[in-house]
C-alpha cells in the first residue's frame, strides 16, 4: 500500500518540477506546481504512516549496473522519514508559493520550484532505497539540487562560496560513504540491504565500514569535524531552502547513519557506541555554543541545528552502545528518542526557519541586534516562531521538551549497566547533555526576545508587515503539528516505536515506551491512582503516560500537564472574576528608565548583549577579545566617536580546516607540475595507465 | 620670596597688593590666554571664573605652584563677549571655560567642545548670571541639546542610569553604553542639582552668604562654610583668635573623618561587603552625633562666624569627644587592616577604574583623588589657615590611579584626621569668647579649606555696605569630575560600576550648585 | 569573611529604640526651634526676625505694634535665634516634628502697644490632603521611593545612614525601593530646581495609587535658603500634593523616621500647640 502513495508522490514531484519548470513563459503555473509539491509531500505523509504499520514489498527494475539495480523497499524506518518528510514538505511548499517573489525574477523562482520537486521526489526515493546503487543515486541527485537551491541567489558572494563548500564536503561524504557500502556489501556488487543485513558483514570490513560511514553520513548531518559548511550555507540560502536543509535534508543523514550502523552492519564492538557518543556530544555542545554568539538569526538556528544533530548523533551511539551490551529495550528506547527527535526537531526547526524567512521579508534583515518589537506586527509569525523556540528549548509541555527528555532517560539507563566504561561515558553524556540543553534555553529566549520581543530598533522593524497568507499557512500548519505531538504523546511516538521495533528487533516497544494504561489497567496500579487512565475513552491509544523502560523510574504526561496547566488557569481567572477583580482600566504609561527625559529603542539589551557574560565564561573556546577605539578631537581629551569591536574564532575552522586548506594547497602547488598542459604528457599518463591496468588484470 | 612673587616679573606682570597671601596682577585681554598658559605649564590651575563688573566682564584665574604658600590671581578686563580659549593649552581649563559660557554668555574661542555643563533646557540669550527676571518669573523652557558621542559596534545598546537612581542618591544620569557586560563608554550628564546658589548670594548680607556657603553641599558643609568665612575676614582683615582656630581645625577634621566613614563603607556596600559597610555607617553616626554635640547640629552648621565662632564648643561635647576617640582609632585601624586583609575586596579594587597619572595630570586633580595619582598636593600643608601649620600630619599619596589607590589613600587620611583630632584635643582649647559682629567694608579675598573631596576654593567680593557682591564657590568636585568618564572607561565591566562610583566618593551637589 | 562576622556579632546590638522609647543619645542635636512667646518681647521678635537668614522669621511694624510670623518649615537650624534669645526660641530635641499639614507649621505672634505679644490663632489650611482613606494598610511594609529634587546631599547623606545600624529603618516595615512602580510614597528632598522637575512629576506619575507625599528637609518644605531663586521651582506642595512635611536642615534620622511613621498612622504628631517646654528629651540640663 505504500509503494502506491510513494509512486503517487512521485508523480505528484514530477508535475510540480515540470509546472516549475514551465512557469517561466506561464506564471500561473507557480501555484499549480507548489500545490503539486504540497499534495505530493501529503502523499509521502501518507505512505509513511503506511509503512510504519505493515511492512510493504520491494518495487525493484531490472539490474541494469554493475552495482546493482533500481529497487525501492519502503521500512518502517525509511517510513518514520518519510512521514517527517511529508509534513515538513507540506508546508515548505505552501510557503513557497508566497515566498517565491523574494528569490529573485520569474526566471529563477521558477528554477527554484522545479528543482524543489526534483529535490523531494529525490528524497522519497531515498528513504525507501532498497540497495546502495538508489541510495548512492538519490544521495547524489539529493547533494547537487540541493547545491543549486542553495546557490540561488548567487549574486550575494556568500552564497555560491556557501554552497560550493556543502557540495565539496557532500562529496567527500559520498566517497566515504561508497567505500562504506562497498565494504558492507563485501565488493559483492548488486547486493541489497535485506541481502546484507541477513548475511552479515565481514568482521575484519566491519570497523573500517562503520568509520566510513560516520564520516560520510556525518559530513552531510554536520557532525564535528566536518560541520563547517552548514553555519555557511544555511543562512544564505533562501528561507525555506534553509528550512528544507535544516528540517529535512541532515535527517537523511541521520537515516542514513540508523540505517547503516543499526541495520546493516549488525553486531557492533562497544567502542563504536563510544566514537558516536562522544563526536555527538561534542557536537551538540559545539553547536549552542556559537549559537549563542550569532547576532545572524539564521546563523544561530543553524548552529542549533548541529546541537541537535549532534544529540541525534548521540542517541545512535548510545543505541549502538546498548546493542553491543545486549540490551535489546534499552537500544530500542534509544531508536525511539532518535526517531521523535527526529520528528520534533523537523517541525520545529521548519517552523523557525520559515518564521526567519518571514521576518526577512518583512524587515529585510537578518541582524538580530537590528530588530525588536515584532511580535506587535506579526502575530502569526511570531506564534509560530515562538512554538519553534519554546519546543526547541524544552519547555513542557511541547513536543520538544518530550525527545528531549527521552534522550536524557536513556542517558540516565547507564545505572543498569554492569560495564564501568559504558556507565561513565553516559553518565559524562548526559551531565554535558544537561549543559547543552541548558545553555539551548539561553539561546532561544536571545533568539525569540532579540527579534519579536522589546522596541523596534530600527525603521525596518518599525514598519514590518506580516507575510501573505500562504506563507503564514505554512508556518501555523507546524505549529500545530507541534503542538498536536506534543500533546497526543501516542502520534509521535507511536511512530518512533513502529520504526524502532524494526530496528532493534525488540518485540513491544510501544507499551515499554507507552504504557498500555488505558489497554490494561490492572497491570499499572501506581499509575493509575495517579490518574493515568484520564481521558480514556476520548483517545484511543495506548495511554498517555510516557516512562523510559520502567514506569518506576521516571514518567510524564505532556496532555495531563497541559490539562491541569489549562484548569489552574481557568480556575484562578474564574476565581479573580468572582472577587471583582474585573479588566482594569488600561493606562498606558511610559517606561520607567529613571526619569531620563528621552527614551530611545537604543536603550534595551540586544541579542549580543544578552549574552556577551558568556564570552568570558567560555573564553577559552571562544578565544574571545574586545578592542575599544576612540576618535578624538584633540586626543586624549574630547572623544568624538568611539568604536567598539569584540572578536571570537569558531576553533575548528582556524585549527582544522586552515591546515588542512593551506597544506591542500601546498601539495597542489607542488604536485602542479604533474598538471603541465602538454598533451604528450597525458598521453604518457594514459599509456602508463593502460599497463598498469593490463598487469593487473 | 615665594616663587610666585619671582615668576610674576618674569611674565611681564606688576603684581598688586592684596590680601597677603595673594598675589594680583591684571593684564590685558589679549594676552591673558597666553600668560595663563605659560604660568600654567609649573603651576597648578586652581580656578578660572568670571565676574560682572561696572565696566565690564573680569575674568580670573588662580594659581597655585607646589610648596609655595601663595596664591597668585590673574584677572583681566574683557573687552567683548569673546576670549581666546586656555583649553587647548591648559586642558584644566575645559570646564570652567564650558561654565563661562554658559552662565555669561561669553564665547571661548577654539574651545574644542564648549557644549553646556550644568545647563538642559535654558533658552539661548539669557545668560543666568546677567539675564534679568523678575521675582518668581520663570524663563522659558527652550531645546535641551543632545550632544553625545556617537558609540558604534555590533550589539552595543545603551543602558541610561537616572537622574532618579536606585536608593536615596543624589540626582545625576549616566548614560552607559554597553556590550553586554563590557562597559563601552559612560557619558554623565550633571547640573540637575543647578541652584544657582552663587547668583542668590548677590545683595545678600555676609551672614545669610554664609547659611548659603554651608548648604552647597552636605557632606562638606564646615570646609565650604569656613573657606568662605576665612574669604570675609582676610578681605576685611579680621584676626581669628587662636582658640577658634584651633575649634575650627577640630571641626574640618571631624567632617573630614565623617566623609570618609561614610566614603569607605559605600565601598565596602557596592562589593557586597554588608558587615563592613555597617561598621563604618555606625562609625559616621557617631562622629556625627558628637559633632551635634560639640556645635548643636550634626552638620556642624551655624557654628561658623567672621571673626571666629558663633557659640564656644559645648564642654560636655568636648568631653565626649575625647572619651570617643580612642575607640575609634582602634576601631578604623582594625577595620582598615581587616579591609586590606579581605581579598575579595580588594581584587574588585585593583585595576579598577585607573586614571593614568600622565592623563590625570592634566586636568589638575585635587583632594584624595588626586593624591591617588601621585598629585602630592593640600591645602592643609602647602596654604595653611586655621591651626594647621602648629600640627604634625602627613598627606598620604598613591600613585597607581585605581580604585584601590583611591581607597588606600581614603584610610590613609581617616588615621591622619585621628591623629590631628587628637592632637587638637591634647592643646585643649578652651572656650573662646565671641567676637563682637566685625565692621565689614568693601574688599575682595580668597578663602580656602581642605574638605574632605579635595581643597574648596571661595572667592568674595563686598561692597561699601558690607554685602556680597560677586561671590565664587568652586568645591573640589567641580574639579574631580571631569576625568570621571575616561576613568569609567578603562576597560571595566557593568558589574564595576557601583564600585568605581562609591571609589571616587564624588559630591553631585558641589557641582551643580 | 567570619572575621568580618565575628566583628559584627561583637558590636552587639545599637539601634534606636525609637519610636517605641526615646533615644535621649541620638537627640543631642535638636530637630526643630520652638517659639515660647511668654519668653519675647518686640524687641527681640525684630532683632530676631532681622538675624534669621531665611524667611522663617519675618516681623512686620515696629517696637509699638507689629507681628511676627514664625514659620518653621523655613527655618534651616542656622541657631541665631536661640543664641539671640534663648527665652523665646528654644531647640528642640523631640524628634517628632513632622506634621500633617503646612499650617501646622506656622504659628504668627502680634504685639501693640499697651500689650505684650499674644498669639493669633491661626485657621489650620490643610494644604496636605486629610485622608477620609486610611493609609494604614501600609503600615507593615512602606516601600519609598526617593527623588533627590536638588539638594545639598544633606538630606541624602541622613536617609543613608537611616540603613545604618543605628536607626535600621527595615525594622519598622520601611524600604526604600528601586522602582516607582513598586512604591507606595515618594519622598523628596531638596528644593525643586528647573532641571529636576519634570524628572519629578515622572517619577510621581509612575508610582500606582494608593501613593503618598512626603516633603522632608525645609529645602522641599518652603525652599530654604534657596527660596525664589530663578533656577528654583519649588516649593513642593506647589507642584505635588503633599501629606507629610518633615522640618530640619538636615531632618534628623529620627525625624525622618517619625516622618514615614506618621504618614502611615502609626506615630502620632507632637501636639503643642501650646508653647510648652518639651520634657525629658534632650541634653541634660537643657530644656
Amino acid at each position: 500500500m505504500s509503494v502506491e502513495f510513494l509512486l503517487a508522490a512521485l508523480a505528484c514531484f514530477g508535475l510540480g518540477a515540470l509546472t516549475g519548470a514551465l512557469a517561466e513563459p506561464l506564471p500561473w503555473l507557480r501555484d499549480l506546481s507548489s500545490a503539486a509539491s504540497t499534495v505530493g509531500c501529503g502523499a509521502l505523509f501518507v505512505a509513511g504512516v503506511l509503512a510504519l504499520a505493515t511492512p510493504s514489498e520491494a518495487v525493484s527494475l531490472p539490474a541494469s549496473t554493475p552495482l546493482g539495480g533500481f529497487e525501492l523497499r519502503p521500512t518502517a524506518l525509511g517510513g518514520m522519514f518519510w512521514l517527517l518528510t511529508g509534513l515538513v514538505g507540506a508546508a515548505i511548499s505552501a510557503y513557497s508559493s508566497g515566498y517565491a517573489p523574494q528569490v529573485g525574477g520569474i526566471r529563477r523562482q521558477s528554477a527554484m520550484l522545479a528543482l524543489l520537486g526534483l529535490t523531494f521526489a529525490a528524497l522519497a526515493v531515498l528513504l525507501s532505497a532498497g540497495n546502495a546503487f538508489t541510495f548512492l543515486v538519490a544521495w547524489e541527485a539529493m547533494s547537487v539540487l540541493t547545491y543549486a537551491l542553495v546557490a540561488l541567489e548567487y549574486e550575494h558572494p556568500e552564497a555560491p562560496q556557501a554552497a560550493f563548500l556543502m557540495l565539496a564536503l557532500s562529496e567527500l561524504g559520498l566517497v566515504a560513504t561508497a567505500v562504506a557500502f562497498a565494504l558492507a556489501g563485501g565488493f559483492v556488487p548488486g547486493r541489497d540491504f535485506a541481502a546484507i543485513a541477513a548475511h552479515g558483514v565481514d568482521p575484519a570490513l566491519r570497523n573500517g565500514a562503520f568509520v566510513l560511514f560516520l564520516f560520510g553520513f556525518g559530513a552531510k548531518a554536520g557532525l564535528l569535524p566536518l560541520q563547517g559548511w552548514l553555519p555557511e550555507a544555511h543562512p544564505a540560502a533562501p528561507s525555506n531552502v534553509s528550512a528544507l536543509l535544516s528540517a529535512v535534508v541532515v535527517k537523511m543523514a541521520l537515516y542514513g547513519l540508523a540505517l547503516s550502523t543499526l541495520v546493516l552492519l549488525g553486531p557492533p564492538p562497544t567502542w563504536w557506541g563510544f566514537l558516536a557518543l562522544a563526536l555527538g556530544m561534542v557536537t551538540a555542545f559545539y553547536g549552542v555554543l556559537f549559537s549563542l554568539l550569532a547576532h545572524d538569526l539564521k546563523r544561530a538556528l543553524a548552529f542549533s541545528t548541529i546541537e541537535n544533530l549532534g544529540f541525534m548523533v548521540a542517541m545512535v551511539g548510545a543505541a549502538l552502545l546498548f546493542r553491543s551490551l545486549g540490551r535489546p529495550t534499552l537500544e530500542a528506547l534509544a531508536v525511539v528518542a532518535l526517531c521523535l527527535h527526529a520528528l520534533n526537531h523537523a517541525v520545529l526547526k521548519g517552523a523557525l526557519f520559515l518564521g526567519a524567512g518571514s521576518v526577512q521579508t518583512a524587515t529585510g534583515s537578518r541582524d538580530m541586534d537590528a530588530l525588536g518589537g515584532l511580535w506587535r506586527r506579526m502575530r502569526w509569525t511570531g506564534a509560530a516562531f515562538f512554538i519553534g523556540a519554546a519546543g526547541l528549548a524544552g519547555v513542557p509541555p511541547l513536543n520538544g521538551f518530550q525527545s528531549e527528555w527521552l534522550g536524557l532517560q536513556v542517558l540516565l539507563q547507564s545505572h543498569l549497566l554492569q560495564d564501568p566504561a559504558a556507565r561513565m561515558a553516559l553518565a559524562a553524556s548526559g551531565a554535558l547533555l544537561a549543559l547543552t540543553l541548558a545553555l539551548a534555553v539561553t539561546t532561544f529566549i536571545r533568539i525569540f526576545g532579540g527579534v519579536f520581543l522589546g522596541a523596534p530598533r530600527g525603521a525596518a522593524a518599525k514598519e514590518a508587515v506580516e507575510s501573505p497568507r500562504s506563507m503564514t499557512g505554512g508556518m501555523v500548519l507546524l505549529g500545530l503539528a507541534a503542538v498536536a505531538l506534543g500533546l497526543l504523546p501516542p502520534l509521535g511516538i507511536g511512530a518512533a516505536a513502529s520504526a524502532a521495533a524494526e530496528v532493534s528487533h525488540a518485540g513491544d516497544v510501544l507499551d515499554a515506551v507507552l504504557p498500555p494504561v488505558f489497554v490494561h489497567p490492572d497491570r499499572f496500579s501506581t499509575l493509575v491512582t495517579l490518574g493515568g487512565t484520564f481521558l480514556q475513552h476520548v483517545i484511543p491509544a495506548n495511554g498517555l503516560v510516557v516512562v523510559p523502560a520502567s514506569a518506576g523510574f521516571a514518567s510524564i504526561a505532556p496532555t495531563y500537564i497541559f490539562c491541569v496547566l489549562a484548569l489552574v488557569i481557568a480556575i484562578v481567572a474564574g476565581l479573580l472574576r468572582l472577587a471583582g477583580a474585573g479588566p482594569h482600566r488600561r493606562v498606558e504609561k511610559r517606561v520607567w528608565a529613571g526619569a531620563i527625559p528621552t527614551y530611545r529603542p537604543s536603550m534595551q539589551y540586544t541579542a549580543t548583549g544578552f549574552t556577551n557574560p558568556l564570552r568570558f565564561i567560555f573564553g577559552a573556546v571562544y578565544r574571545s577579545s574586545r578592542d575599544i577605539e576612540g576618535d578624538y578631537q584633540q586626543a586624549p581629551f574630547f572623544v568624538r566617536s568611539i568604536t567598539y569591536a569584540h572578536r571570537f574564532v569558531e576553533p575548528v575552522e582556524v585549527y582544522l580546516y586552515g591546515p588542512v586548506v593551506r597544506w591542500a594547497r601546498a601539495v597542489s602547488e607542488v604536485a602542479g607540475f604533474l598538471q603541465a598542459g602538454n598533451v604528450s604528457l597525458y598521453l604518457l599518463y594514459l599509456f602508463a595507465v593502460f599497463l598498469v591496468a593490463l598487469f593487473l588484470r | 620670596m615665594s616663587r610666585l612673587a619671582e615668576l610674576a616679573p618674569a611674565l611681564g606682570l606688576t603684581p598688586e597688593a592684596g590680601p597677603p597671601g595673594e598675589l594680583r596682577a591684571v593684564c590685558a585681554s589679549a594676552s591673558f590666554t597666553d600668560l595663563a598658559a605659560r604660568i600654567a605649564v609649573d603651576a597648578h590651575l586652581s580656578d578660572l571664573f568670571a565676574s560682572v563688573n561696572p565696566e565690564g566682564v573680569v575674568l580670573t584665574a588662580v594659581f597655585s605652584l607646589a610648596g609655595d604658600p601663595d596664591w597668585l590671581l590673574l584677572s583681566t578686563l574683557l573687552s567683548g563677549d569673546r576670549f581666546p580659549s586656555l583649553t587647548p593649552r591648559v586642558h584644566a581649563a575645559s570646564w570652567y571655560e564650558r561654565e563661562i559660557a554658559e552662565m555669561y554668555g561669553l564665547v571661548p574661542e577654539h574651545h574644542p567642545a564648549p557644549v553646556r555643563l550644568r545647563l538642559h533646557d535654558w533658552p539661548e540669550g539669557m545668560p543666568p548670571m546677567r539675564c534679568r527676571l523678575a521675582p518668581g518669573e520663570r524663563a522659558p523652557r527652550g531645546e535641551r541639546p543632545e550632544v553625545v558621542p556617537e558609540v558604534r559596534g555590533q550589539g552595543v545598546f545603551q543602558l541610561p542610569l537616572g537622574p532618579v537612581r536606585s536608593g536615596p542618591q543624589e540626582a545625576a544620569e549616566f548614560l552607559f553604553n554597553s556590550g553586554g557586560e563590557d562597559l563601552v563608554a559612560v557619558w554623565p550628564r550633571l547640573g540637575y542639582k543647578l541652584r544657582l546658589v552663587e547668583r542668590l548670594a548677590e545683595g545678600r548680607p555676609v551672614e545669610a552668604v554664609l547659611a548659603l556657603a554651608e548648604r552647597l553641599a552636605g557632606t562638606s558643609t564646615f570646609s565650604n562654610g569656613l573657606a568662605f568665612v576665612q574669604a570675609v575676614e582676610r578681605a576685611a582683615a579680621v584676626e581669628v583668635p587662636p582658640a577658634a582656630r584651633l575649634a575650627r581645625t577640630l571641626l574640618n577634621e571631624l567632617e573630614r573623618l565623617h566623609h570618609h566613614f561614610g566614603a569607605v563603607g559605600r565601598v565596602a556596600d557596592a562589593t557586597g561587603l554588608l558587615v563592613a559597610a555597617a561598621q563604618y555607617a555606625m562609625l559616621k553616626e557617631e562622629v556625627l552625633r558628637t559633632c551635634a554635640a560639640l556645635t548643636g547640629h550634626r552638620y556642624s552648621r551655624g557654628i561658623l562666624a567672621p571673626g571666629g565662632l558663633a557659640a564656644p564648643l559645648a564642654a560636655e561635647g568636648m568631653a565626649e569627644l575625647a572619651g570617643r576617640l580612642p575607640d575609634w582609632r582602634r576601631r578604623a585601624a582594625g577595620l582598615g587592616a581587616l579591609l586590606e586583609d579581605t581579598a575579595t575586596f580588594m581584587d574588585r579594587l585593583e585595576g579598577t577604574a585607573v586614571l593614568e597619572p600622565g592623563y590625570a595630570a592634566q586636568h589638575d586633580l585635587v583632594g584624595p583623588i588626586g593624591r591617588s595619582t601621585g598629585v602630592d598636593r593640600d591645602v592643609r600643608r602647602d596654604h595653611p589657615y586655621a591651626a594647621y601649620a602648629e600640627l604634625a600630619f602627613e598627606v598620604p599619596t598613591d600613585a597607581r590611579g585605581d580604585a584601590e589607590a583611591r581607597v588606600r589613600v581614603l584610610l590613609a587620611e581617616i588615621g591622619q584626621s585621628l591623629g590631628i583630632v587628637q592632637q587638637a584635643l591634647d592643646r585643649a582649647p578652651a572656650p573662646s569668647a565671641v567676637p563682637p559682629d566685625a565692621p565689614l567694608g568693601a574688599g575682595s579675598a580668597l578663602g580656602w579649606a581642605e574638605a574632605p573631596g579635595g581643597e574648596t576654593l571661595h572667592f568674595i567680593e563686598l561692597d561699601a555696605g558690607g554685602r556680597v557682591r560677586r561671590w565664587r564657590a568652586r568645591p573640589p568636585a567641580c574639579v574631580n569630575w571631569h576625568p570621571y568618564a575616561h576613568a569609567c572607561a578603562s576597560g571595566n565591566n557593568l558589574t564595576d560600576y557601583p564600585v568605581i562610583e562609591a571609589s571616587f566618593a564624588l559630591s553631585h551637589a558641589e557641582l551643580d550648585r | 569573611m567570619s572575621r568580618w562576622i565575628v566583628r559584627g556579632l561583637r558590636s552587639g546590638v545599637r539601634t534606636s529604640p525609637f519610636p517605641a522609647r526615646e533615644d535621649p543619645e541620638a537627640n543631642d542635636a535638636p530637630s526643630a526651634v520652638e517659639l515660647d512667646v511668654r519668653g519675647l518681647t518686640a524687641r527681640t521678635a525684630l532683632a530676631a526676625a532681622e538675624a534669621c537668614p531665611t524667611d522663617a522669621l519675618v516681623a512686620e511694624g515696629d517696637l509699638r505694634r507689629g507681628r511676627l510670623s514664625f514659620d518653621l518649615g523655613q527655618c534651616i537650624l542656622c541657631g541665631r535665634c536661640t543664641r539671640l534669645a534663648p527665652e523665646a526660641f528654644r531647640p528642640v530635641h523631640d524628634p517628632r516634628v513632622a506634621v500633617r499639614a503646612r499650617g501646622r507649621l506656622s504659628r504668627r505672634v502680634t504685639w501693640s502697644a499697651g500689650g505684650g505679644p499674644v498669639e493669633e490663632a491661626m485657621e489650620l489650611e490643610l494644604t496636605g490632603r486629610l485622608r477620609e482613606r486610611s493609609f494604614r494598610v501600609f503600615g507593615r511594609s512602606l516601600h519609598i521611593r526617593h527623588v533627590d529634587a536638588g539638594s545639598c546631599n544633606g538630606c541624602e547623606s541622613e536617609l543613608q545612614l537611616l540603613s545604618s545600624p543605628y536607626y535600621d529603618l527595615a525594622r519598622l516595615g520601611l524600604f526604600f525601593t528601586p522602582s516607582p512602580r513598586h512604591a507606595d510614597a515618594l519622598l523628596v528632598t531638596g528644593v525643586v530646581t528647573r532641571n529636576m522637575e519634570a524628572a519629578l512629576q515622572e517619577t510621581y506619575a509612575a508610582i500606582p495609587e494608593p501613593r503618598l507625599v512626603v516633603a522632608a528637609g525645609v529645602c522641599a518644605i518652603g525652599g530654604g535658603c534657596f527660596a525664589g531663586g530663578i533656577m528654583t521651582h519649588g516649593p513642593l506642595d506647589r507642584l505635588l500634593p503633599v501629606d507629610v512635611y518633615v522640618p530640619g536642615c538636615p531632618p534628623t534620622p529620627l525625624a525622618l523616621l517619625h516622618g514615614l511613621l506618621l504618614a502611615v498612622g502609626k506615630a502620632e504628631e507632637r501636639r503643642s500647640a501650646s508653647p510648652a517646654p518639651v520634657a525629658g528629651a534632650g541634653r541634660k540640663g537643657e530644656g
